[in-house]
């Protein structure tokens, strides 16, 4: 099942990939979720409007140089999760790297980009690789309540399809050398949960993630105001 | 609540073979075949001109058939290993040569088996190095000897054992002039099976597995010029590469350089020396067209470009570890990972190096990158037969296991310990995907991708690949 934002974000369970790598999932939420007052207040075309300008700007988009996740992992540009809007204005102005997106975005693109930025900021990475069926971390731990930012990477040369009993996830189907991606929001009690691929080489396979107290606390990143017109590689917090 | 039953299951299987491997202990399951040295009649038969000239004879004959060993059916794609007492694996009570299969799927053991030897009046025993495989999977070659590293260059020390892959019984034992080092496969442009050995102070001889595994080619001392410290066949299988090496460790350290030839596998001619710049060349992999050959060089710690058609080296790389043994490509024959064994140095290597062939033209470019993988003297890599797998299992000799090392990842992501705790050398994936029931095939050892693996490869690098 296929649903846009809007319809997610009316069950607060958010699919921020609305490429077609991430064909469909569902989302029933398994335990009740009391939304935030901030969450209440997402403005989720804005937030597919800036996934649209991170992937795409300038041609090769800020995941060009900062990650398809924003993560900084390719090497290049840093990781810019949780970036508010004066730290990527203050980025593209201040930043002689960045003449190539300086160039081209607006003002409302900056918006837009910051606003997802820092959603993603809020929801802690959950990664895996998915190799013949076997998951690569196998497990995953978090604190209940945590928003989980669910990322598969299909390593297979054909599309795989992953689901979940318990999670309320059914049918992802992931292309070839791809990932998808979605917003998972971990229940407030205890417990374990598992996705597993439906059509791998490898079965009784599973990416378990463990929702337990225990685990250390997901400190949201930048969730304080950076004021706009921050000097570039200078990153001023106030929680 | 499915997949907590799955789970629920799935730990209890995996208690289950945990438990079967507890009671089973691994322990080893000693071949007793009595030795029956052959007639001078079945030496006779066997051996043929290629033979003669390199001093190699059959010394013992069996029986070989009887009970299927083990169930291919239920494990249709193996990674085969030796496991010998070698570097330390006598302490973990292996005394014998003998080898490990574990299924390459579940990363499961299946069995251990070896060999009494020591019955047959042997003194003691060398350690089995380099394994190899016959490309229809019905034939294992595993290299052993009287001796140690003291006496490895002695006359008639060096064994070859053939072993029933099905039945796991030797069938025959092979004499060789030196100490048996290395076993791998390749086919000829016909379709023809070939298995190529070789040893230190034994120059290379090459079996046919279709005709009772006698010896249809061979290059004697006299023909190479030089020693050789190896030999790795063209994927095209129209000739094979020997690596010089000088017995002296003392004259290696002095010199700078060595020889490696081509060998035509139809005259068994040698046809070329090239000049490569290290005085140890150990390893060459091929890129999947059969153009380009890449090889390690343990004395200077760097990776050869190797021009097939030019029959030169074009250019030479920093192997990004010290003592590079095995140098492999990926699926993507663009990078070149080294296995840091410390070959020419420390002999402990722990690393893995990467190289960009792609760079290797630019002046002052370097490898790329080193990973730890904690694989105490690892050195053989054997690329996993499935693209979706991309990962190469690394022989530890001396920390008693193989290593994956997951090449999207990079790093080290599963462990599989010997099962006896014996040392281990390179390796072989078989598939078996009719059981007993059809031939097998070795899809992956020493010598690169075989067979339908290659074929994938090939296509992959084309941008053509169609998993079936």
């Amino acid at each position: 099942m296929i649903r846009n934002l809007a319809d997610i974000k009316m069950t607060q369970f958010i699919n921020l990939n609305l490429t077609k790598r991430l064909i469909a999932f569902c989302a029933l939420l398994i335990t009740a979720h009391v939304a935030s007052a901030q969450d209440a207040a997402l403005d989720t075309e804005l937030l597919a409007q800036g996934e649209e300008v991170y992937n795409t700007i300038a041609g090769i988009g800020c995941k060009g140089c900062h990650g398809e996740y924003a993560e900084g992992d390719l090497g290049v540009g840093p990781f810019t999760r949780g970036a508010n809007e004066g730290m990527v204005s203050a980025a593209v102005n201040g930043i002689g790297e960045m003449i190539v997106v300086k160039n081209v975005i607006t003002d409302e693109q900056i918006t837009s980009v910051s606003a997802y930025l820092n959603y993603l900021g809020t929801a802690q990475v959950a990664r895996s690789l998915v190799k013949r069926g076997r998951f690569l971390p196998e497990v995953f731990s978090a604190r209940p309540g945590t928003r989980l930012q669910l990322i598969l990477q299909n390593g297979g040369f054909e599309a795989h399809t992953f689901k979940s009993d318990n999670m309320g996830i059914e049918d992802i189907e992931i292309d070839a050398r791809t990932s998808g991606n979605l917003i998972w929001e971990a229940p407030e009690q205890e417990g374990t949960y598992s996705l597993y691929c439906t059509d791998c080489k490898l079965v009784d396979q599973y990416f378990t993630i463990n929702i337990n107290a225990s685990t250390p606390e997901f400190r949201k990143v930048a969730p304080g105001i950076a004021s706009k017109g921050t000097q570039a590689g200078l990153y001023l917090y106030e929680e | 609540m499915l997949s907590m039953f799955k789970s629920a299951s799935h730990i209890a299987g995996v208690a289950v073979v945990l438990t079967a491997i507890t009671f089973a202990g691994f322990a080893p399951t000693v071949d007793a075949q009595a030795p029956r040295e052959a007639s001078a009649k079945e030496k006779a038969a066997w051996a043929t001109e290629w033979s003669r000239r390199v001093g190699v004879e059959l010394e013992y004959s069996f029986d070989s058939s009887g009970d299927v060993a083990w169930d291919s059916a239920e494990h249709p794609l193996v990674f085969m290993t030796t496991e010998g007492p070698g570097y330390g694996g006598m302490l973990g009570g292996v005394t014998l040569p003998g080898f490990a299969i574990f299924d390459a799927d579940t990363r499961k053991p299946v069995l251990s088996k070896d060999y009494d030897v020591l019955a047959w009046g042997w003194e003691n025993v060398f350690e089995p190095h380099g394994l190899g495989v016959s490309p229809d999977g019905k034939w294992i070659y595993l290299p052993t000897g009287v001796g140690s590293f003291m006496t490895m260059n002695e006359d008639g020390v060096g064994r070859y054992l053939i072993i029933n892959a099905e039945t796991l019984k030797i069938d025959k034992v092979i004499k060789i002039t030196g100490q048996a080092h290395h076993a791998k496969s390749y086919s000829t442009e016909a379709g023809e099976q070939r298995v190529i050995l070789y040893g230190w102070s034994q120059p290379l001889f090459v079996l046919d597995p279709d005709d009772d595994n006698r010896v249809v080619g061979s290059v004697t001392q006299q023909d190479q010029g030089v020693e050789a410290y190896s030999y790795w066949p063209s994927p095209d299988g129209k000739s094979i590469y020997g690596m010089g090496r000088y017995r002296d460790f003392e004259m290696r350290k002095h010199l700078l350089d060595n020889p490696i030839w081509r060998i035509d596998t139809e005259t068994w001619a040698v046809k070329k020396w090239i000049h490569v710049p290290d005085s140890a060349p150990v390893w060459m992999s091929f890129t999947s067209d059969g153009e380009t050959a890449f090889i390690s060089g343990s004395r200077n710690s760097i990776v050869m470009e190797y021009d097939v058609n030019e029959e030169k080296i074009v250019h030479e790389q920093r192997a990004g570890v010290d003592g590079p043994y095995g140098a492999h490509f990926g699926w993507d024959d663009r990078f070149i990972y080294t296995i840091g064994k410390g070959e020419e140095s420390h002999n402990r290597g722990k690393m893995l190096g990467m190289v960009d062939k792609t760079t290797m033209a630019v002046p002052g470019s370097r490898a790329m990158d080193q990973f730890y993988t904690g694989c105490i003297r690892g050195d053989h890599g054997t690329l996993h037969p499935d693209p979706e797998a991309n990962e190469m299992w690394i022989s530890c000799n001396a920390s008693f296991e193989v290593v994956i090392f997951d090449l999207d990842l990079r790093e080290v992501t599963d462990r599989l310990p010997l099962p006896r705790g014996g040392s281990t050398h390179s390796g072989a994936f078989v598939s078996y995907p009719n059981g007993w029931d059809g031939p097998g095939e070795n899809v992956s050892d020493m010598a690169g991708l075989h067979g339908s693996a290659l074929e994938a490869k090939r296509q992959i690098v084309a941008g053509e690949y169609q998993p079936k």
